[in-house]
Parts: structure tokens; C-alpha cells; sequence
């Protein structure tokens, strides 16, 4: 019984994605309507060229980015002791999903990870 | 100008660890054909620059890494569609959360985009595109547009073909709703 039902909700749902194909059938939909700025495919190569060069610069600021951040915590635990009594602590359970991710963002947690745990929420 | 080299050249030239060269024919051929992909993608002009620029980055970082069985386009295919999912991920984030300018840059509204030239219908479609979560999107673009076949966009978004189908499903029928009111 279980297993007719099954089938049979897949046999709906193969007759609706059946439907879907049917978007397939105005060619005008798929012509391109977007332009680019004048020149922009001409500037291509000295852009790609540009962001390549990027990448290796991307080699010395970590290491300027590390200092500046050792800094900063040096900084911080010393603000951080003087604070620390007046400061409100807030109850994980009593932050919003908002404030959640938000935190999560801020302290560098990639976005795929977040929304991982979203997809399986929403079954997409 | 340059004559633009062939795949297998390409191929040629990143097994013999000349990257420059490699990277430089790359552009050539693949350039505007990345563009555009991106561009159906990320809708907006300035977005789809953004994202070009980041393919590029990775490419040239990747490059040693790149295995001859799988042919040089499959492999720059992948690192775009990627590329561009974790960018619509991150802006669909910003646009939830973002307040202010940072929110408005976030949020792509086609009546706005100067760069599009479509007609009523293309603007109610992309519009509806727009709309979509950043998978349904991605997964909606490769199989109307590109028309591959689930097997695969599962190999490329590393999805179960039924997801897939599950996703392609409910991201045409709200797309349909758009143009029906169109």
C-alpha cells in the first residue's frame, strides 16, 4: 500500500516536471538581453592579467594582516579586563537566528557552512 | 592581435608547468564565454565583473593543480558555477541581513539594471530568477538555459540527481507563476 502510494506520488510529480519542460518551448526567453559596457571584452585580458597579479599580493598581506591582528588582541584582552565586570552576558538561547548568523559571519565562519544547515531545512 | 590557442594546446602548455602562457590563452579563449555564463547567473554587470575577476584568481591559483583527464573547459565550468553560487549564497546572506546601502547593493532589481535590453516577458523572467533561493537558481540556470542533463549538474554541484530534479521542479514552477501574471 505504502509503496503504491509511493510510486504513485512519483508518477505525479514526473507528470509536473513533465509540465515544467514546457517553459522549454519559447525560444525568446533564452535569447540574451544583456550588454556589457563599451570596450569592456577589449579590456579583458589586462583585467584577468590584474587580478592574477592580485593573487600574489595576496601572499604578503596575510603575513601585514597577522601582525595587525596581534595587535589588536593585545589590545583587546587589555580593553577586555577593564570591561569585563560591567559587560551583560547574553544567553545563547535568548539571541535570535539573525543575531546568530550575523555573529557567525562576523567571526569568519564561511557562508556555505551556514547555509548547509539552511538547504537541509528547507529541503531545497 | 593574437590568434586564441586550442583547448588541447592549453592543456599542452599547463602539463609543461607553463602557466603564463597557459593562464594568457585561457582568457583568450574562454574569456567572453565565462562572462556571459556568470552574467545569466549573477544578473548584474557589475556582479558578474566581481565574480569574473575571482574565477580568474582561483584559475591562476588552481592551475597547477589541474588534471588532464578532465578536459581545461569542464574544469574552468566547475570553478565558475561554483564561484558563482558562493557569490549568489553570500549576497542572498547580505540582502536577508545587510541594512542600509550594503543591503540596496545587495538586492538586484532589473528595472534598474542599465545593461539589460530584454522585453517585457525576459523582464518578468529574470525578475522571477531573481527571486529564487541561490541553489534553486543555480540548478534553474544550468538546466533550462545550459540544458544539461542532471547527471551532470549533480556531478558539478555535488547534489543527488533527485535533489536535483526536486529543485529544478520548484524553481520552474515559480518562474512560470511569474510569467503568468505577465
Amino acid at each position: 500500500m505504502r509503496l503504491g502510494c509511493l510510486i504513485y506520488g512519483f508518477k505525479i510529480l514526473e507528470l509536473k516536471m513533465m509540465e515544467s519542460e514546457t517553459l522549454k518551448n519559447s525560444s525568446r526567453l533564452k535569447e540574451n538581453p544583456f550588454l556589457v559596457p563599451e570596450g569592456y571584452f577589449g579590456k579583458m585580458q589586462e583585467r584577468a592579467l590584474l587580478a592574477r597579479r592580485r593573487r600574489r599580493i595576496g601572499v604578503v598581506v596575510p603575513l601585514l594582516s597577522v601582525a595587525a591582528a596581534v595587535a589588536v588582541l593585545i589590545v583587546g584582552i587589555w580593553t577586555w579586563n577593564l570591561k569585563f565586570d560591567s559587560m551583560p552576558v547574553k544567553n545563547l538561547a535568548q539571541m535570535s537566528d539573525e543575531e546568530i548568523i550575523a555573529y557567525l559571519i562576523y567571526s569568519g565562519v564561511e557562508v556555505e557552512e551556514i547555509e548547509i544547515h539552511e538547504v537541509e531545512y528547507q529541503l531545497d | 592581435m593574437q590568434m586564441a590557442l586550442s583547448e588541447e594546446h592549453i592543456s599542452e602548455l599547463i602539463l609543461a608547468k607553463n602557466y603564463g602562457d597557459a593562464f594568457d590563452g585561457i582568457v583568450k579563449l574562454y574569456g567572453e564565454r565565462m562572462y556571459w555564463q556568470i552574467r545569466r547567473y549573477v544578473l548584474s554587470h557589475e556582479d558578474a565583473d566581481d565574480v569574473l575577476q575571482e574565477c580568474w584568481m582561483k584559475i591562476w591559483k588552481n592551475l597547477p593543480k589541474f588534471k588532464s583527464h578532465s578536459g581545461v573547459f569542464t574544469w574552468i565550468y566547475r570553478i565558475v558555477v561554483n564561484t558563482s553560487l558562493t557569490y549568489l549564497r553570500k549576497q542572498s546572506l547580505l540582502s536577508r541581513f545587510a541594512k542600509g546601502d550594503e543591503a540596496l547593493k545587495a538586492a538586484y532589481s532589473i528595472e534598474s539594471d542599465v545593461y539589460f535590453n530584454g522585453d517585457a516577458l525576459q523582464s518578468a523572467l529574470y525578475k522571477a530568477i531573481s527571486k529564487l533561493p541561490p541553489k534553486q537558481r543555480m540548478v534553474f540556470e544550468l538546466r533550462y538555459f545550459e540544458e544539461l542533463d542532471y547527471k551532470t549538474i549533480s556531478a558539478l554541484l555535488n547534489t543527488s540527481e533527485g535533489a536535483l530534479k526536486a529543485s529544478y521542479h520548484f524553481a520552474s514552477e515559480k518562474v512560470k507563476e511569474a510569467l503568468k501574471k505577465c
